[in-house]
């Protein structure tokens, strides 16, 4: 049994932080460089904890955590979990948000966190918060604050409740050295953080996203898991650097937030055929599901988990949760009356397993009938010199809409020829109706987002 | 026959495969020579991407035949 030092813990945010006194000298934290202890990290929490007293931030205070993984911001966030406050975490990548993310949130402090780990720390004077808020700041209990991304419009205030977040982490489980690859103001990377140091696990820090950046941090850590999109496995495969590094230490790599083409999953498991290879799934609304691969190289997956049930209707997928969010602070709410949340994500069942085909937003109606982008995806990519691909519909006033596939070469090539090949490729793999009627070659650093999740125009 | 004709029709050929359509028609729509309505969306964006021009679906509601984008061609491209 833990030693709680004579006070057992009633909360998960306790629970996890004692157990963080267990991992003492193990490594918690692989950042610039440098390894930093379980120790290290709980002086750190001490010290916020001393700094938030000062500045008076307790219970009900809303603050800005400006920052990316670090150990301070790591330590930051635990030590607000402990104090009750509700954080509302946004990174120097999404800078341009911050003044009107802080409007719509409330926020009263904000503590910025720079690349040498120093912060300062400021009042902020903004409006009251939204309801929603002001109801949970009453409640006094600890909260989390990020937004959604906003892909398929204006970007939605998410509040979660922050023990409930957490609790999921009190069953104690395998610690893996990880990648922090997801973003920090993303739940799922929010998710991967908790999910390193609950179990005693190593978090690896990048300087950036690149596929170098990270196999150099694989190599140098040994890392063992590398939680990522679809779209950075595409370019990492893709790459150079894979092939000059010793990833050898990677056993897991997850992937989620967009769905895996079959391609993509092959060339993987041929190229890291010791590694599990599983699909994750959740929402920032819900939480991350827990799931198991029928395979490493299947895409069928059982979902679910405690606190999670799941149903589907009309092949679109519904999950109600126990550590769902609040709500959203500024846009309507998504849960029907019994508490369950229509995901919008299509799925195929085989008994147990499902398969994710994607978004309804993925399917282009073609003449009335309704094609879907990863299908043509999937064909393109096997083309040599395509290092990625996004198909998506455009307005049309004969069809509805046509396919355009936007593709970013491996290597430089003339368009037409490049054209030509890849329509002959769709030919003889797709049905007429699916074949691109236009091909544009775009840099490969416009084909995703910041997290990496692919970029897919929306027809407007 | 104009002088984007022979392109038009090696796009026309590219799309549906040599032999497919009547193209001695070259004022008759080319819906009605043999290509379907997403061979004819397929061609009309093909030779958007050819001479780098922006192509209407249709001209003043009527369905492009090669002639008449023909005529549009030798207006716009340059």
């Amino acid at each position: 049994m833990p030693d709680h030092g004579g006070e057992m813990p009633d909360n998960a945010i306790q629970v996890l932080t004692a157990r963080m006194k267990e991992f003492a000298d193990l490594p918690a934290i692989f950042w610039h460089d440098r390894t930093y202890t379980y120790d290290d990290l709980l002086t750190r929490i001490g010290e916020w904890r001393a700094v938030l007293d000062e500045k008076g931030l307790q219970d009900g205070a809303i603050v800005v955590v400006h920052a990316d993984y670090s150990p301070a911001a790591c330590a930051l966030i635990f030590a607000l979990a402990q104090t009750g406050a509700i954080q509302h975490l946004i990174t120097p990548d999404n800078s341009s948000e911050l003044d009107s993310q802080i409007s719509e949130s409330g926020a009263d402090h904000i503590i910025r966190i720079d690349q040498n780990d120093d912060w300062t720390y400021d009042t902020l004077d903004t409006p009251t918060p939204p309801p929603l808020i002001r109801d949970f700041v009453a409640e006094k209990k600890a909260g989390l604050i990020l937004f959604t991304s906003g892909s398929t419009g204006k970007a939605k205030g998410i509040l979660h409740d922050m023990e409930r977040v957490m609790d999921k982490f009190v069953i104690e489980r395998k610690p893996w050295r990880t990648v922090l690859f997801l973003v920090f103001d993303h739940f799922g990377g929010f998710n991967t953080m908790l999910s390193v140091f609950a179990y005693g696990g190593m978090a690896v820090c990048l300087k950036d996203r690149s596929v170098e950046e990270v196999c150099r941090v694989i190599e140098r850590t040994k890392a063992d898991l590398l939680p990522t999109t679809p779209t950075f496995l595409n370019f990492l495969l893709g790459s150079k650097a894979v092939k000059t590094h010793d990833l050898s230490s990677i056993e897991r790599i997850s992937y989620g937030t967009e769905m895996m083409l079959e391609s993509t999953l092959e060339r993987l498991n041929a190229f890291f055929p010791n590694a599990a290879i599983v699909n994750t799934y959740g929402l920032s609304e819900l939480g991350v599901l827990r799931t198991k691969s029928k395979s490493s190289d299947s895409p069928w997956v059982k979902i679910g988990g405690q606190g999670f049930e799941t149903k589907i209707i009309d092949d679109v997928l519904w999950v109600r949760s126990h550590s769902r969010m609040v709500g959203y602070f500024n846009a309507p709410d998504q849960f029907d009356e019994d508490g369950w949340m229509c995901t919008g994500d299509r799925v195929e069942v085989d008994g147990e397993y499902v398969r994710f085909l994607g978004r309804r937003s993925d399917i282009i109606n073609v003449g009335g009938q309704k094609v879907s982008a990863y299908e043509v995806e999937e064909v393109i990519l096997r083309d040599p010199n395509v290092l990625e691909v996004s198909a998506h519909g455009v307005p049309n006033e004969l069809l509805g809409e046509v396919i355009v596939a936007e593709i970013s070469l491996k290597e430089p090539e003339d368009r037409a020829e490049v054209t030509k090949r890849l329509k002959a490729l769709c030919k003889d793999n797709l049905s007429r109706l699916k074949v691109p009627a236009r091909f544009k070659i775009v840099a490969a650093e416009d084909q995703h987002n910041l997290r990496f999740k692919k970029i897919r125009p929306v027809a407007s | 026959m104009g002088s984007y004709t022979e392109e038009i029709i090696g796009v026309i050929n590219e799309t549906c495969g040599e032999g497919t359509c009547d193209l001695s028609k070259k004022d008759t729509p080319l819906v009605e020579i043999g290509l379907d309505s997403l061979d004819y969306v397929t061609v009309v964006m093909a030779l958007e991407d050819k001479f780098d021009v922006e192509i209407p679906q249709t001209s003043d509601n009527d369905l492009w035949s090669i002639a008449d984008l023909d005529k549009f061609l030798a207006s716009k491209v340059h």
